[in-house]
Protein backbone atom coordinates (compact mmCIF):
# COMPACT_ATOMS: atom_id res chain seq x y z
CA UNK A 1 0.00 0.00 0.00
CA UNK A 2 1.55 3.41 -1.14
CA UNK A 3 1.30 6.01 1.57
CA UNK A 4 -0.21 8.97 0.01
CA UNK A 5 0.06 11.18 3.26
CA UNK A 6 3.12 12.88 2.48
CA UNK A 7 2.64 13.48 -1.18
CA UNK A 8 2.82 17.33 -2.31
CA UNK A 9 4.07 19.09 -4.98
CA UNK A 10 5.87 22.82 -4.54
CA UNK A 11 3.52 22.39 -1.08
CA UNK A 12 0.64 21.13 -3.05
CA UNK A 13 -1.20 18.35 -1.65
CA UNK A 14 -1.41 15.26 -4.39
CA UNK A 15 -2.91 12.82 -2.35
CA UNK A 16 -6.45 13.40 -3.90
CA UNK A 17 -5.07 13.44 -7.37
CA UNK A 18 -3.15 10.38 -6.35
CA UNK A 19 -6.57 9.07 -4.89
CA UNK A 20 -8.38 9.95 -8.04
CA UNK A 21 -6.23 8.58 -10.49
CA UNK A 22 -6.61 5.27 -8.35
CA UNK A 23 -10.42 5.61 -8.78
CA UNK A 24 -10.10 6.35 -12.32
CA UNK A 25 -8.16 3.71 -12.95
CA UNK A 26 -10.05 1.23 -10.85
CA UNK A 27 -13.38 2.16 -12.72
CA UNK A 28 -11.89 1.78 -16.29
CA UNK A 29 -11.25 -1.51 -15.38
CA UNK A 30 -13.59 -2.77 -12.59
CA UNK A 31 -16.48 -0.60 -12.91
CA UNK A 32 -19.75 -2.66 -14.05
CA UNK A 33 -19.86 0.14 -16.73
CA UNK A 34 -16.60 0.16 -18.53
CA UNK A 35 -16.84 -1.07 -21.94
CA UNK A 36 -13.47 -3.38 -21.15
CA UNK A 37 -14.81 -5.04 -18.53
CA UNK A 38 -17.88 -5.84 -20.38
CA UNK A 39 -15.43 -7.26 -23.35
CA UNK A 40 -13.06 -9.24 -21.18
CA UNK A 41 -14.42 -10.40 -18.03
CA UNK A 42 -15.89 -14.00 -17.81
CA UNK A 43 -20.01 -13.98 -18.23
CA UNK A 44 -21.59 -13.80 -14.65
CA UNK A 45 -23.13 -16.45 -13.71
CA UNK A 46 -25.09 -16.18 -10.41
CA UNK A 47 -27.48 -19.44 -9.16
CA UNK A 48 -29.55 -19.61 -5.75
CA UNK A 49 -29.33 -23.14 -3.78
CA UNK A 50 -32.32 -24.79 -5.20
CA UNK A 51 -30.65 -24.06 -8.95
CA UNK A 52 -27.62 -25.65 -7.63
CA UNK A 53 -29.05 -28.67 -6.25
CA UNK A 54 -30.94 -29.07 -9.80
CA UNK A 55 -27.84 -29.12 -11.93
CA UNK A 56 -26.16 -31.42 -9.93
CA UNK A 57 -29.69 -33.45 -10.21
CA UNK A 58 -29.18 -33.06 -13.82
CA UNK A 59 -25.25 -33.72 -13.60
CA UNK A 60 -25.19 -31.00 -16.36
CA UNK A 61 -21.94 -28.69 -15.98
CA UNK A 62 -21.78 -24.82 -17.19
CA UNK A 63 -19.14 -23.47 -18.59
CA UNK A 64 -17.26 -21.29 -16.12
CA UNK A 65 -17.40 -23.60 -13.21
CA UNK A 66 -14.28 -24.15 -13.02
CA UNK A 67 -13.75 -20.24 -12.10
CA UNK A 68 -16.09 -21.51 -9.03
CA UNK A 69 -19.52 -21.15 -7.90
CA UNK A 70 -21.14 -17.22 -7.98
CA UNK A 71 -23.58 -18.41 -5.40
CA UNK A 72 -26.62 -15.97 -3.90
CA UNK A 73 -27.75 -15.68 -0.80
CA UNK A 74 -30.84 -16.16 0.35
CA UNK A 75 -32.87 -12.45 0.43
CA UNK A 76 -34.56 -13.57 3.49
CA UNK A 77 -30.96 -13.69 5.28
CA UNK A 78 -29.43 -10.58 4.17
CA UNK A 79 -30.83 -6.83 5.09
CA UNK A 80 -30.32 -4.18 2.59
CA UNK A 81 -30.76 -0.38 2.80
CA UNK A 82 -29.79 2.37 0.72
CA UNK A 83 -27.55 5.45 0.85
CA UNK A 84 -26.87 8.29 -0.57
CA UNK A 85 -23.34 9.92 -0.95
CA UNK A 86 -21.59 13.08 -2.26
CA UNK A 87 -19.86 12.37 -5.71
CA UNK A 88 -16.35 13.78 -4.39
CA UNK A 89 -16.60 10.48 -1.23
CA UNK A 90 -16.14 8.33 -3.91
CA UNK A 91 -11.96 8.20 -3.51
CA UNK A 92 -12.79 6.85 0.25
CA UNK A 93 -15.96 4.90 -0.90
CA UNK A 94 -14.47 1.71 0.80
CA UNK A 95 -13.86 3.82 4.04
CA UNK A 96 -17.39 5.24 3.95
CA UNK A 97 -19.10 2.36 3.48
CA UNK A 98 -17.42 0.50 6.32
CA UNK A 99 -18.04 3.27 8.68
CA UNK A 100 -21.81 3.09 7.97
CA UNK A 101 -21.98 -0.68 7.64
CA UNK A 102 -20.42 -0.74 11.66
CA UNK A 103 -22.81 2.42 12.29
CA UNK A 104 -26.48 0.40 10.99
CA UNK A 105 -25.15 -3.63 11.59
CA UNK A 106 -27.12 -5.49 13.90
CA UNK A 107 -24.76 -8.35 14.16
CA UNK A 108 -21.40 -7.76 15.99
CA UNK A 109 -18.48 -6.13 14.35
CA UNK A 110 -16.59 -9.81 13.75
CA UNK A 111 -20.25 -11.72 13.28
CA UNK A 112 -20.79 -9.11 10.20
CA UNK A 113 -20.37 -9.62 6.35
CA UNK A 114 -21.36 -6.80 4.00
CA UNK A 115 -20.93 -5.85 0.45
CA UNK A 116 -22.29 -2.94 -1.91
CA UNK A 117 -23.23 -2.15 -5.26
CA UNK A 118 -23.36 1.17 -6.83
CA UNK A 119 -27.08 1.37 -8.04
CA UNK A 120 -26.86 4.89 -9.42
CA UNK A 121 -23.63 7.82 -10.18
CA UNK A 122 -24.44 11.26 -11.03
CA UNK A 123 -22.13 14.27 -10.90
CA UNK A 124 -23.30 15.42 -7.73
CA UNK A 125 -24.18 12.40 -5.55
CA UNK A 126 -23.89 8.20 -5.59
CA UNK A 127 -26.50 5.91 -4.79
CA UNK A 128 -25.57 3.09 -3.11
CA UNK A 129 -27.12 -0.64 -1.92
CA UNK A 130 -25.78 -1.72 1.26
CA UNK A 131 -25.98 -5.36 2.52
CA UNK A 132 -25.72 -7.14 5.22
CA UNK A 133 -25.21 -11.20 6.22
CA UNK A 134 -24.50 -12.39 9.51
CA UNK A 135 -21.38 -14.65 8.89
CA UNK A 136 -22.75 -17.80 10.65
CA UNK A 137 -25.56 -17.93 7.92
CA UNK A 138 -23.15 -17.20 5.15
CA UNK A 139 -20.48 -19.82 6.33
CA UNK A 140 -23.87 -22.34 6.51
CA UNK A 141 -24.64 -21.43 2.44
CA UNK A 142 -21.09 -21.48 1.50
CA UNK A 143 -20.86 -24.96 3.50
CA UNK A 144 -24.34 -26.17 1.49
CA UNK A 145 -23.41 -25.14 -1.56
CA UNK A 146 -20.04 -27.41 -1.27
CA UNK A 147 -22.15 -30.35 -0.12
CA UNK A 148 -24.41 -30.11 -3.31
CA UNK A 149 -21.44 -29.95 -5.52
CA UNK A 150 -19.87 -32.79 -3.63
CA UNK A 151 -16.35 -30.75 -2.98
CA UNK A 152 -14.98 -29.68 0.30
CA UNK A 153 -12.53 -27.48 -1.36
CA UNK A 154 -14.67 -26.30 -3.80
CA UNK A 155 -14.62 -22.26 -4.91
CA UNK A 156 -17.81 -20.41 -3.57
CA UNK A 157 -18.07 -16.48 -3.97
CA UNK A 158 -21.26 -15.21 -2.09
CA UNK A 159 -23.35 -12.41 -3.80
CA UNK A 160 -26.44 -11.10 -3.29
CA UNK A 161 -29.16 -10.00 -5.05
CA UNK A 162 -30.54 -6.19 -4.40
CA UNK A 163 -34.08 -4.91 -4.53
CA UNK A 164 -32.85 -2.98 -8.09
CA UNK A 165 -32.21 -6.03 -9.39
CA UNK A 166 -28.44 -5.48 -9.40
CA UNK A 167 -25.81 -7.87 -7.75
CA UNK A 168 -23.32 -6.93 -5.57
CA UNK A 169 -20.66 -9.15 -3.80
CA UNK A 170 -19.93 -9.87 0.05
CA UNK A 171 -16.45 -8.81 0.35
CA UNK A 172 -15.09 -11.16 2.87
CA UNK A 173 -16.59 -14.05 0.59
CA UNK A 174 -14.93 -13.09 -3.00
CA UNK A 175 -12.20 -15.36 -4.20
CA UNK A 176 -10.87 -13.72 -6.82
CA UNK A 177 -10.88 -16.62 -9.69
CA UNK A 178 -12.59 -14.67 -11.74
CA UNK A 179 -10.72 -11.24 -11.31
CA UNK A 180 -7.81 -13.21 -12.15
CA UNK A 181 -9.15 -14.40 -15.04
CA UNK A 182 -10.18 -11.54 -16.16
CA UNK A 183 -6.73 -9.51 -15.78
CA UNK A 184 -5.18 -12.79 -17.58
CA UNK A 185 -7.81 -12.07 -20.33
CA UNK A 186 -6.64 -8.07 -20.25
CA UNK A 187 -2.82 -8.97 -20.46
CA UNK A 188 -3.02 -11.65 -23.35
CA UNK A 189 -4.93 -8.34 -25.32
CA UNK A 190 -2.37 -5.76 -24.32
CA UNK A 191 0.55 -7.98 -25.06
CA UNK A 192 -0.89 -8.93 -28.72
CA UNK A 193 -2.14 -5.05 -28.85
CA UNK A 194 2.20 -4.30 -27.83
CA UNK A 195 3.42 -6.86 -30.50
CA UNK A 196 0.79 -5.27 -33.03
CA UNK A 197 2.26 -1.56 -32.15
CA UNK A 198 6.02 -2.56 -32.37
CA UNK A 199 5.40 -4.47 -35.79
CA UNK A 200 4.22 -1.73 -36.96
CA UNK A 201 7.09 0.53 -35.15
CA UNK A 202 9.55 -1.75 -37.13
CA UNK A 203 7.70 -1.35 -40.66
CA UNK A 204 7.53 2.66 -40.13
CA UNK A 205 11.33 2.18 -39.35
CA UNK A 206 12.19 0.40 -42.12
CA UNK A 207 12.47 3.26 -44.90
CA UNK A 208 14.48 5.17 -42.18
CA UNK A 209 16.90 2.30 -40.96
CA UNK A 210 17.53 1.73 -45.22
CA UNK A 211 18.50 5.62 -45.49
CA UNK A 212 20.56 5.20 -42.96
CA UNK A 213 22.34 2.65 -44.52
CA UNK A 214 22.63 4.34 -47.55
CA UNK A 215 23.92 7.40 -45.67
CA UNK A 216 26.79 5.44 -44.18
CA UNK A 217 27.46 3.86 -47.51
CA UNK A 218 27.99 7.29 -49.21
CA UNK A 219 29.80 8.83 -46.32
CA UNK A 220 32.29 5.83 -46.83
CA UNK A 221 32.26 7.05 -50.42
CA UNK A 222 33.04 10.19 -49.57
CA UNK A 223 35.44 9.78 -47.30
CA UNK A 224 37.18 7.18 -49.57
CA UNK A 225 37.22 10.12 -52.99
CA UNK A 226 38.46 12.61 -50.28
CA UNK A 227 41.61 10.98 -49.36
CA UNK A 228 42.07 9.64 -53.06
CA UNK A 229 41.40 13.49 -54.14
CA UNK A 230 43.20 15.30 -51.55
CA UNK A 231 45.86 16.61 -53.66
CA UNK A 232 44.10 18.06 -56.36
CA UNK A 233 41.76 19.68 -53.48
CA UNK A 234 44.25 21.36 -52.24
CA UNK A 235 45.47 22.50 -55.74
CA UNK A 236 42.11 23.68 -56.20
CA UNK A 237 41.92 25.99 -52.88
CA UNK A 238 45.82 27.19 -53.59
CA UNK A 239 44.10 28.21 -57.55
CA UNK A 240 41.24 30.30 -55.82
CA UNK A 241 43.55 31.53 -53.19
CA UNK A 242 46.08 32.81 -56.04
CA UNK A 243 43.30 34.30 -58.52
CA UNK A 244 41.74 36.43 -55.53
CA UNK A 245 45.05 37.68 -54.12
CA UNK A 246 45.94 38.70 -58.21
CA UNK A 247 42.60 40.01 -58.03
CA UNK A 248 43.45 41.86 -55.01
CA UNK A 249 46.68 43.12 -56.60
CA UNK A 250 45.22 44.27 -60.09
CA UNK A 251 42.15 46.51 -57.76
CA UNK A 252 45.24 47.94 -56.05
CA UNK A 253 47.54 48.90 -58.97
CA UNK A 254 44.68 49.85 -60.62
CA UNK A 255 43.60 52.54 -58.18
CA UNK A 256 47.25 54.25 -58.50
CA UNK A 257 48.20 56.24 -61.13
CA UNK A 258 51.21 56.42 -63.81
CA UNK A 259 52.52 59.59 -63.22
CA UNK A 260 54.90 59.53 -66.08
CA UNK A 261 52.56 60.79 -68.97
CA UNK A 262 51.20 63.41 -66.69
CA UNK A 263 54.64 64.90 -66.82
CA UNK A 264 54.96 64.69 -70.20
CA UNK A 265 51.06 66.35 -70.69
CA UNK A 266 51.93 69.43 -68.00
CA UNK A 267 54.73 69.76 -69.51
CA UNK A 268 52.63 70.03 -73.04
CA UNK A 269 50.30 72.08 -71.79
CA UNK A 270 52.13 74.54 -70.12
CA UNK A 271 53.72 77.45 -72.08
CA UNK A 272 57.30 78.83 -72.12
CA UNK A 273 56.42 81.93 -70.52
CA UNK A 274 55.23 79.77 -67.36
CA UNK A 275 57.91 78.88 -64.61
CA UNK A 276 56.93 75.56 -62.43
CA UNK A 277 58.77 76.33 -59.07
CA UNK A 278 57.00 73.20 -57.82
CA UNK A 279 54.93 69.81 -59.07
CA UNK A 280 53.46 67.85 -56.44
CA UNK A 281 51.46 64.58 -56.97
CA UNK A 282 49.65 62.74 -53.94
CA UNK A 283 47.49 60.35 -55.08
CA UNK A 284 44.83 61.31 -57.73
CA UNK A 285 45.54 65.12 -56.63
CA UNK A 286 48.27 67.46 -58.42
CA UNK A 287 49.32 70.52 -57.01
CA UNK A 288 51.23 72.86 -59.10
CA UNK A 289 52.93 76.06 -58.26
CA UNK A 290 55.25 78.55 -60.12
CA UNK A 291 55.56 82.21 -61.77
CA UNK A 292 53.45 83.31 -65.12
CA UNK A 293 52.55 86.60 -66.85
CA UNK A 294 49.15 86.19 -66.31
CA UNK A 295 47.68 83.36 -63.96
CA UNK A 296 44.64 83.67 -64.83
CA UNK A 297 45.09 82.76 -68.56
CA UNK A 298 47.03 79.64 -67.63
CA UNK A 299 44.23 78.43 -65.07
CA UNK A 300 41.38 78.83 -68.09
CA UNK A 301 43.77 77.18 -70.21
CA UNK A 302 44.14 74.16 -67.67
CA UNK A 303 40.57 74.23 -66.85
CA UNK A 304 39.69 73.62 -70.82
CA UNK A 305 41.68 69.70 -70.54
CA UNK A 306 39.06 67.44 -70.33
CA UNK A 307 41.34 64.90 -67.88
CA UNK A 308 41.60 67.57 -65.02
CA UNK A 309 38.86 68.65 -63.06
CA UNK A 310 38.53 70.42 -60.05
CA UNK A 311 40.76 73.05 -61.42
CA UNK A 312 41.07 75.60 -57.93
CA UNK A 313 43.20 78.22 -56.50
CA UNK A 314 43.96 78.11 -53.02
CA UNK A 315 45.39 81.67 -52.82
CA UNK A 316 45.18 84.93 -54.27
CA UNK A 317 47.60 85.37 -57.76
CA UNK A 318 50.53 88.10 -56.31
CA UNK A 319 52.51 89.77 -58.13
CA UNK A 320 56.37 88.92 -57.80
CA UNK A 321 58.10 92.30 -57.54
CA UNK A 322 61.66 90.82 -58.63
CA UNK A 323 60.61 89.24 -61.54
CA UNK A 324 57.32 91.08 -62.43
CA UNK A 325 55.36 88.12 -62.99
CA UNK A 326 52.69 86.71 -60.41
CA UNK A 327 52.94 83.99 -58.47
CA UNK A 328 50.32 81.20 -58.72
CA UNK A 329 49.48 78.01 -56.88
CA UNK A 330 47.04 75.72 -58.82
CA UNK A 331 45.35 72.40 -57.44
CA UNK A 332 43.47 69.68 -59.75
CA UNK A 333 42.48 66.24 -60.11
CA UNK A 334 43.72 63.84 -62.08
CA UNK A 335 41.26 62.08 -64.64
CA UNK A 336 41.66 58.46 -65.49
CA UNK A 337 41.63 58.83 -69.24
CA UNK A 338 43.30 55.74 -70.15
CA UNK A 339 46.43 57.25 -68.08
CA UNK A 340 46.41 59.55 -71.29
CA UNK B 1 -17.10 6.32 -29.60
CA UNK B 2 -18.56 9.78 -27.85
CA UNK B 3 -21.62 7.58 -26.27
CA UNK B 4 -19.54 4.87 -25.13
CA UNK B 5 -17.10 7.67 -23.55
CA UNK B 6 -19.81 9.62 -21.77
CA UNK B 7 -21.47 6.39 -20.49
CA UNK B 8 -18.06 5.70 -18.69
CA UNK B 9 -17.73 7.40 -14.73
CA UNK B 10 -16.13 10.90 -14.71
CA UNK B 11 -12.75 9.47 -13.24
CA UNK B 12 -12.18 6.45 -15.66
CA UNK B 13 -13.25 8.96 -18.73
CA UNK B 14 -10.50 11.83 -17.75
CA UNK B 15 -8.05 9.13 -17.13
CA UNK B 16 -8.84 7.52 -20.50
CA UNK B 17 -8.65 10.56 -22.26
CA UNK B 18 -5.46 11.50 -20.52
CA UNK B 19 -3.32 8.11 -21.64
CA UNK B 20 -5.47 8.24 -25.11
CA UNK B 21 -3.59 12.26 -25.51
CA UNK B 22 -0.10 10.93 -24.64
CA UNK B 23 -0.59 8.15 -26.87
CA UNK B 24 -1.43 10.03 -30.11
CA UNK B 25 0.71 12.74 -28.88
CA UNK B 26 3.99 10.00 -28.63
CA UNK B 27 2.99 8.66 -31.68
CA UNK B 28 2.91 11.73 -33.32
CA UNK B 29 6.02 12.54 -32.19
CA UNK B 30 7.67 9.15 -32.90
CA UNK B 31 6.15 9.40 -36.19
CA UNK B 32 7.67 13.23 -36.63
CA UNK B 33 11.17 12.12 -35.22
CA UNK B 34 10.74 9.03 -38.44
CA UNK B 35 10.27 11.53 -40.87
CA UNK B 36 12.84 14.04 -39.86
CA UNK B 37 15.28 11.01 -40.05
CA UNK B 38 13.88 10.46 -43.42
CA UNK B 39 14.38 13.63 -44.75
CA UNK B 40 17.70 14.50 -43.00
CA UNK B 41 18.73 11.11 -44.67
CA UNK B 42 18.18 12.14 -48.02
CA UNK B 43 19.20 15.48 -47.40
CA UNK B 44 23.14 13.83 -46.63
CA UNK B 45 22.91 11.66 -49.48
CA UNK B 46 22.39 14.37 -51.95
CA UNK B 47 25.04 16.46 -50.18
CA UNK B 48 27.50 13.45 -50.07
CA UNK B 49 26.37 12.60 -53.88
CA UNK B 50 27.07 16.06 -55.25
CA UNK B 51 30.36 16.64 -53.55
CA UNK B 52 31.74 13.21 -54.68
CA UNK B 53 30.73 14.35 -58.36
CA UNK B 54 32.41 17.25 -57.75
CA UNK B 55 35.65 15.90 -56.52
CA UNK B 56 35.37 13.44 -59.20
CA UNK B 57 35.21 16.47 -61.40
CA UNK B 58 38.46 17.60 -59.95
CA UNK B 59 40.31 14.48 -60.07
CA UNK B 60 39.81 14.43 -64.01
CA UNK B 61 40.38 18.07 -64.37
CA UNK B 62 43.66 17.48 -62.10
CA UNK B 63 46.32 18.29 -65.03
CA UNK B 64 44.39 21.55 -66.10
CA UNK B 65 44.28 22.85 -62.76
CA UNK B 66 48.04 22.03 -61.94
CA UNK B 67 48.48 24.23 -65.25
CA UNK B 68 46.16 26.84 -64.00
CA UNK B 69 47.55 27.27 -60.49
CA UNK B 70 51.19 27.66 -62.38
CA UNK B 71 50.05 30.12 -64.69
CA UNK B 72 48.36 32.43 -62.12
CA UNK B 73 51.36 31.64 -59.68
CA UNK B 74 53.43 33.61 -62.32
CA UNK B 75 51.01 35.99 -62.46
CA UNK B 76 51.04 36.85 -59.10
CA UNK B 77 55.14 36.84 -58.90
CA UNK B 78 54.28 39.80 -61.60
CA UNK B 79 52.38 41.56 -59.16
CA UNK B 80 54.04 40.84 -56.00
CA UNK B 81 57.32 39.88 -53.89
CA UNK B 82 56.20 36.06 -52.34
CA UNK B 83 55.09 36.07 -49.08
CA UNK B 84 58.40 33.02 -48.15
CA UNK B 85 60.70 35.92 -48.20
CA UNK B 86 60.87 38.18 -44.84
CA UNK B 87 59.46 42.10 -45.67
CA UNK B 88 62.80 43.22 -44.23
CA UNK B 89 64.61 41.75 -47.72
CA UNK B 90 62.27 42.17 -49.66
CA UNK B 91 62.26 45.80 -48.46
CA UNK B 92 65.92 46.23 -48.90
CA UNK B 93 65.78 44.47 -52.14
CA UNK B 94 63.31 47.00 -53.35
CA UNK B 95 65.06 49.64 -52.30
CA UNK B 96 68.62 48.84 -53.81
CA UNK B 97 66.60 48.43 -57.22
CA UNK B 98 65.31 51.87 -56.84
CA UNK B 99 68.43 53.00 -55.98
CA UNK B 100 70.03 51.38 -59.15
CA UNK B 101 67.61 52.55 -61.55
CA UNK B 102 68.05 56.17 -60.04
CA UNK B 103 71.64 56.23 -60.59
CA UNK B 104 71.59 54.43 -63.59
CA UNK B 105 69.05 57.13 -65.03
CA UNK B 106 71.55 60.06 -64.11
CA UNK B 107 69.69 61.07 -60.60
CA UNK B 108 71.82 61.95 -57.64
CA UNK B 109 70.29 59.85 -54.50
CA UNK B 110 70.49 62.13 -51.82
CA UNK B 111 68.25 60.12 -49.18
CA UNK B 112 66.00 56.92 -48.79
CA UNK B 113 63.85 55.12 -46.32
CA UNK B 114 62.23 51.74 -46.02
CA UNK B 115 58.95 51.25 -44.68
CA UNK B 116 56.09 48.79 -44.04
CA UNK B 117 52.71 49.99 -44.52
CA UNK B 118 50.45 47.29 -43.28
CA UNK B 119 47.48 49.61 -43.59
CA UNK B 120 48.03 50.90 -47.21
CA UNK B 121 45.71 47.90 -48.24
CA UNK B 122 42.62 48.95 -46.91
CA UNK B 123 40.46 45.16 -46.56
CA UNK B 124 36.49 45.08 -46.63
CA UNK B 125 35.06 44.26 -43.11
CA UNK B 126 35.80 40.28 -43.29
CA UNK B 127 37.74 40.26 -46.24
CA UNK B 128 41.26 38.36 -46.12
CA UNK B 129 44.08 40.81 -46.20
CA UNK B 130 46.74 39.22 -48.60
CA UNK B 131 49.39 41.85 -48.89
CA UNK B 132 51.55 43.85 -46.75
CA UNK B 133 52.61 47.25 -48.33
CA UNK B 134 56.07 47.81 -48.50
CA UNK B 135 57.38 51.40 -49.49
CA UNK B 136 60.63 53.61 -50.23
CA UNK B 137 60.75 57.11 -50.17
CA UNK B 138 63.69 58.60 -51.97
CA UNK B 139 64.95 62.51 -52.21
CA UNK B 140 66.55 62.12 -55.58
CA UNK B 141 68.15 64.99 -56.92
CA UNK B 142 69.07 65.45 -61.26
CA UNK B 143 67.25 66.76 -64.15
CA UNK B 144 64.03 66.25 -65.90
CA UNK B 145 64.87 63.76 -68.87
CA UNK B 146 66.76 61.59 -65.89
CA UNK B 147 63.28 61.89 -63.90
CA UNK B 148 61.58 60.45 -66.98
CA UNK B 149 64.19 57.78 -67.22
CA UNK B 150 63.84 56.55 -63.69
CA UNK B 151 59.87 56.77 -63.82
CA UNK B 152 60.42 54.41 -66.84
CA UNK B 153 62.65 52.03 -65.26
CA UNK B 154 59.69 51.95 -62.38
CA UNK B 155 57.50 51.46 -65.02
CA UNK B 156 59.14 48.39 -66.00
CA UNK B 157 59.76 46.83 -62.77
CA UNK B 158 58.64 43.07 -61.70
CA UNK B 159 57.07 43.17 -59.50
CA UNK B 160 55.04 45.39 -60.53
CA UNK B 161 55.59 48.93 -58.64
CA UNK B 162 53.19 52.07 -58.30
CA UNK B 163 54.15 55.76 -57.33
CA UNK B 164 52.01 56.92 -54.58
CA UNK B 165 53.07 60.09 -54.35
CA UNK B 166 55.53 62.70 -56.20
CA UNK B 167 56.98 66.41 -55.14
CA UNK B 168 59.17 68.12 -57.79
CA UNK B 169 60.60 71.16 -56.78
CA UNK B 170 63.05 73.36 -58.97
CA UNK B 171 66.52 72.78 -56.68
CA UNK B 172 68.09 75.67 -54.82
CA UNK B 173 70.89 76.91 -55.64
CA UNK B 174 73.42 79.39 -54.59
CA UNK B 175 74.53 82.68 -57.13
CA UNK B 176 78.02 80.74 -57.34
CA UNK B 177 76.18 77.10 -58.54
CA UNK B 178 74.13 79.01 -60.25
CA UNK B 179 74.82 78.28 -64.46
CA UNK B 180 76.08 74.71 -63.21
CA UNK B 181 72.48 73.42 -61.99
CA UNK B 182 70.58 75.12 -64.10
CA UNK B 183 67.06 73.04 -64.43
CA UNK B 184 68.28 70.43 -61.49
CA UNK B 185 65.30 69.30 -59.84
CA UNK B 186 64.89 67.92 -56.16
CA UNK B 187 62.26 65.03 -55.95
CA UNK B 188 60.62 63.34 -53.38
CA UNK B 189 59.11 60.62 -54.29
CA UNK B 190 57.14 57.23 -52.82
CA UNK B 191 57.17 53.92 -54.34
CA UNK B 192 55.18 51.27 -53.61
CA UNK B 193 55.82 47.34 -54.08
CA UNK B 194 53.14 44.36 -52.96
CA UNK B 195 54.04 41.32 -50.76
CA UNK B 196 51.89 38.71 -49.87
CA UNK B 197 51.67 37.83 -46.58
CA UNK B 198 53.33 35.47 -44.71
Amino acid sequence: MIDTQNLNLFGLDLEMVFRRLVLGWRQLLFDDSSPIKSHFHPADRFQNLEDLSQRINAEAALPGDKLGVQLLAPECDVLEFPLTLPASVEPYLIEAVAAQIAAATPFQAEETCWGYVISDRSSQELTLALLIISRTRAEECIATARAELKDGSASVDLWAKTSSAMHAPFIQFQSNMRRDAYLVALRGFTIKYAVGLIGLLCLLCTPVVLVMQNVDHYQRMLNETESRTGRVVEIRAGLVQTSQQVSDAVDFFSGQHNYRPWLHKIAAWTPDSIYLNRMSFDGGQLTISGLAENAADYQSALSQEPALSNLLSPSAFTRDGRSGRERFTLTMELERVGEL
Amino acid sequence: MKRWLMGMPNDARLLLLFLMSTGALLSMALIANLVMALFDGTRQIDLHQSKIERLLGYEALAPQLENAALEVSGTLRQLAYPGSEDANQSGAKLQQALRGFAEESGLQVVGSQFLVLESEIDAEDDKTVYFDALAVDLSLEGLPIALDAFLLEVQGHTPKLAIASMDIQRKRVSRRDLNEARGDLTVRIRVLALKESP
